[in-house]
C-alpha cells in the first residue's frame, strides 16, 4: 500500500510528466492560454490515460507476451490509443452531450500527445503490474493537470505585460516560465525516498 | 454501410502490409540483435572480473528479495576466478542493472552499470571510474555511503546530488556480496 | 519535380521544424542533454521522416480521406518499429541513451504534419527530399541545442573538453530546467535576429506578435482537424456535419 502512495506521489511531483520527463510540451504550450481550457485538456488527458493504461496492459500481457510479438508494441499502442480516443468521442457525443462539449474538443488532440503513449510505454518498461500501471497513470496525469494548470495561471498574467522584450514574447518565455516551474518541482525530489 | 467496410478494409490491408514488412524486419535483426546483446554481456563479464577467460551461467537457489538476476562463474583454465552477479537495484529514475565481479577471496573485482535510467550529471554520473573505483579490491561485509570522503573501507563516498543513486549502486554490491558470502565463501576457503 | 536543393534548404532554414515552426518540443528538450544524444535523436527521427514521407506519397491515392489519420499513424508506426529493431542490433548505446523516446517518435508532431501537408499532396521524389531536409533542419536544431546544453553544463561538446578545466560546470543546464531554458533562450534570439531583419528592411516597428504564435500546434499539420483545442474550428467540422 504504502508503494502504491509512494508511486502516484512521486508520479505527480517528483517524476512530474511534464516538467522533469519532457513528455506532452505541445499540448502544456499550446493549450495553455486560458485556464477554462486548460482544465478541460488536463482532464481529458486524465481520462484517456488511465484508460489507455488499461487496454495497453492488457493487450501486451495477454496478446503480445503469449504471442512473442512484444517488438509490435509501439505499433498496437498507438492504435490502441486512436481507436480508445475514437470510441470515447463516440459514446461521450451520445450518451453525455454537455461533457462532451467541454471535452471533445480536445480528444482528436490526444492521439498525438506523447504523454499518454509515453505513459503506456513506461508502465511496460517499469514492468508495473496491472495496479501499478493504473496508480501510475493516474498520478502522471494529474501531475499534467497540475502543472498545465499552474502554466495557464502565470500565463494569463503575463501575456499582458507590455515590459517583455518582443523577441521574448510568447514560446520563448513561456519556455523560460517552464524551466523555472521545473526548478521548483525538484524541490520534491527529496520526498521519496 | 459498404463505404464502412470498405474503410475498414483499406485500414485493415495497410495494417496487415504493415505487419508483414514488421515480421520481416524482425527475423533478419533479431541474430544481430541476440548477438549484440551477448557480446555485451561477455565484455560486462570479462570488465567484472579480469582475469577469467571462461564464464558459465549458475542456476541460482531462490533469493528472497528478488535482486539477483543471474550470476556466471567465472575461470581461467581450470581455476577459479570469481563470480559475476547480475543484480537488479531500484535507483531514481526507474530499475538499474549492475555487474558486480566478486573474486574468489571475496574482494570486489569490478562494477559495470548494463541498465541506468538516472538524470545526466547526477546520477548518471555513476559510471564515472571515480565512483566506482572506491569498491575495488576491499574485501568488506558491508558497504555504506557517506556524504563526506571516506577513510575507511566500508565507506563510499557518495556522488554529489545523487544520494539515492549512490545508495541503489550500493545496495546492489552489498547484496551481491551478502549472496557470496552465505554461499561462495567456503567453497573459495578451500 | 521540384528542385530538390531548395527543399532540402527549406527544411533546414525557411522552415526549420524546431526554431521556426516549434514542432516536436518533446524530444527537443529530452534528448539534448548532449550533443550526441541530440544528433541521435535527429538522425533516428530524420530516417523515420524519409521513410514515411515516401510511402505515404506512394499510396495517397489510395487512402480513403475518411481514414487517412489512422492509415499515416499506422505506417509511421511501422518505420519507427524498423528504426528501433535496426537500432537495438546496431547501436545499442544509442538505444539505451533515447530510450522511451525512440518509441515516441510515433507521436512526433514533425511527421505527422509533414505526412499531411506534404507527402499527402507531392509526388514520391519530392517528398524524400522534403522529408531529407525536415529531417536535417530538426537534426541540426537538437544538434545545436544538445551543443550549448553540453557545453555549459558539462564544459564539453560530444564529450571533447572544450572549456578549460577551471570552468565549473552549470549542471542546471543538462538538467530538465536547463532544457526548458536554453531552447527558450535560443527561439529568442532566432526571432530577435528575424525581427531586426525584418526591421530594417522595412524601417518600421514590426507587428510582429508572439503571444499569437505559440500555439505549439501553429505548423502543425493536424491544425485543420483539431484547430489545436481551439473550439471554434471543431464546431465549424460540426456544422458542416449537420449540414451534410
Amino acid at each position: 500500500m504504502m508503494s502504491l502512495l509512494a508511486l502516484f506521489i512521486s508520479a505527480i511531483f517528483v517524476n512530474n510528466i511534464i516538467l522533469s520527463r519532457f513528455l506532452g510540451c505541445c499540448p502544456f504550450l499550446g493549450v495553455s492560454s486560458k485556464l477554462e481550457t486548460a482544465k478541460g485538456m488536463g482532464i481529458a488527458v486524465i481520462f484517456v490515460t488511465v484508460m489507455a493504461s488499461l487496454m495497453t496492459w492488457s493487450a501486451y500481457e495477454f496478446i503480445l507476451v503469449p504471442l512473442g510479438l512484444e517488438y509490435l508494441y509501439t505499433l498496437s499502442f498507438i492504435l490502441i490509443i486512436a481507436a480508445l480516443v475514437q470510441f470515447v468521442e463516440i459514446v461521450l457525443k451520445k450518451l453525455q452531450p454537455g461533457l462532451y462539449k467541454s471535452l471533445g474538443i480536445f480528444l482528436p488532440l490526444i492521439t498525438t500527445n506523447c504523454a499518454v503513449l509515453g505513459v503506456a510505454v513506461l508502465n511496460m518498461n517499469e514492468k508495473y503490474s496491472l495496479l501499478q500501471s493504473l496508480v501510475h497513470a493516474l498520478g502522471a496525469s494529474l501531475g499534467f493537470l497540475l502543472a498545465i494548470i499552474l502554466m495557464a495561471g502565470i500565463r494569463e498574467r503575463i501575456e499582458t505585460n507590455q515590459n517583455i522584450p518582443k523577441c521574448m514574447r510568447g514560446l520563448p518565455i513561456a519556455l523560460i516560465t517552464a524551466g523555472l516551474m521545473s526548478i521548483a518541482f525538484m524541490g520534491f525530489i527529496g520526498i521519496i525516498k | 454501410m459498404s463505404k464502412i467496410f470498405r474503410l475498414s478494409f483499406v485500414l485493415l490491408l495497410i495494417t496487415a502490409v504493415t505487419g508483414i514488412i514488421l515480421g520481416g524486419v524482425q527475423t533478419i535483426t533479431a541474430e544481430p540483435i541476440r548477438l549484440t546483446k551477448e557480446r555485451e554481456h561477455r565484455e560486462a563479464l570479462e570488465i567484472t572480473l579480469p582475469g577469467a577467460t571462461e564464464f558459465k551461467m549458475l542456476k541460482i537457489g531462490t533469493d528472497p528479495k528478488g535482486m539477483i538476476k543471474e550470476i556466471n562463474i567465472g575461470t581461467a583454465g581450470s581455476e577459479l576466478v570469481g563470480y559475476n552477479f547480475n543484480v537488479l537495484t531500484k535507483g531514481y529514475g526507474g530499475l538499474m542493472e549492475l555487474v558486480v565481479g566478486i573474486g574468489k577471496e571475496g574482494q570486489v573485482k569490478g562494477i559495470k552499470i548494463l541498465v541506468l535510467n538516472e538524470t545526466p550529471g547526477l546520477g548518471g554520473e555513476a559510471t564515472a571510474p571515480k565512483f566506482l573505483n572506491q569498491f575495488k579490491n576491499k574485501i568488506v561485509q558491508k558497504f555504506d555511503v557517506i556524504k563526506t570522503p571516506s577513510n575507511k573501507d566500508t565507506q563510499i563516498q557518495a556522488i554529489s546530488g545523487a544520494t539515492i543513486t549512490s545508495d541503489a549502486v550500493v545496495d546492489g554490491v552489498n547484496e551481491a556480496v551478502d549472496f557470496w558470502n552465505k554461499n561462495f565463501k567456503e567453497e573459495g576457503a578451500k | 519535380m521540384r528542385n530538390p536543393l531548395k527543399l532540402i534548404k527549406n527544411g533546414i532554414f525557411t522552415e526549420n521544424p524546431i526554431f521556426v515552426f516549434v514542432l516536436g518540443l518533446c524530444p527537443a528538450l529530452a534528448t539534448t542533454s548532449s550533443a550526441t544524444n541530440g544528433f541521435g535523436m535527429g538522425i533516428a527521427a530524420t530516417m523515420v521522416l524519409m521513410g514515411s514521407n515516401v510511402a505515404i506519397s506512394a499510396i495517397r491515392k489510395i487512402i480513403p480521406d475518411e481514414i487517412r489519420i489512422p492509415a499515416y499513424i499506422v505506417v509511421i508506426a511501422g518505420f519507427v518499429t524498423v528504426i528501433q529493431l535496426l537500432i537495438t542490433a546496431y547501436a545499442p548505446t544509442l538505444d539505451r541513451s533515447l530510450g522511451i523516446f525512440i518509441p515516441l517518435i510515433v507521436v512526433n508532431c514533425i511527421i505527422l504534419a509533414r505526412a499531411e501537408a506534404f507527402a499527402s499532396k507531392n509526388s514520391v521524389m519530392d517528398s524524400l527530399f522534403d522529408g531529407i531536409g525536415m529531417g536535417l533542419g530538426f537534426t541540426l536544431a537538437l544538434t545545436f541545442v544538445g551543443s550549448v546544453r553540453e557545453l555549459l553544463g558539462n564544459g564539453t561538446i560530444f564529450a571533447f573538453r572544450i572549456m578549460p578545466s577551471a570552468y565549473q560546470p552549470a549542471l542546471l543546464f543538462i538538467l530538465a530546467p536547463g532544457g526548458f531554458i536554453t531552447l527558450g533562450i535560443l527561439i529568442a534570439l532566432f526571432r530577435y535576429i528575424q525581427i531586426r531583419k525584418e526591421e530594417c528592411a522595412t524601417g518600421e516597428d514590426s507587428a510582429y506578435d508572439g503571444w499569437e504564435k505559440l500555439g505549439g500546434c501553429d505548423g502543425c499539420g493536424l491544425n485543420a482537424v483539431c484547430g489545436g483545442g481551439d473550439s471554434s474550428v471543431t464546431c465549424t467540422e460540426e456544422n458542416k456535419e449537420a449540414d451534410a
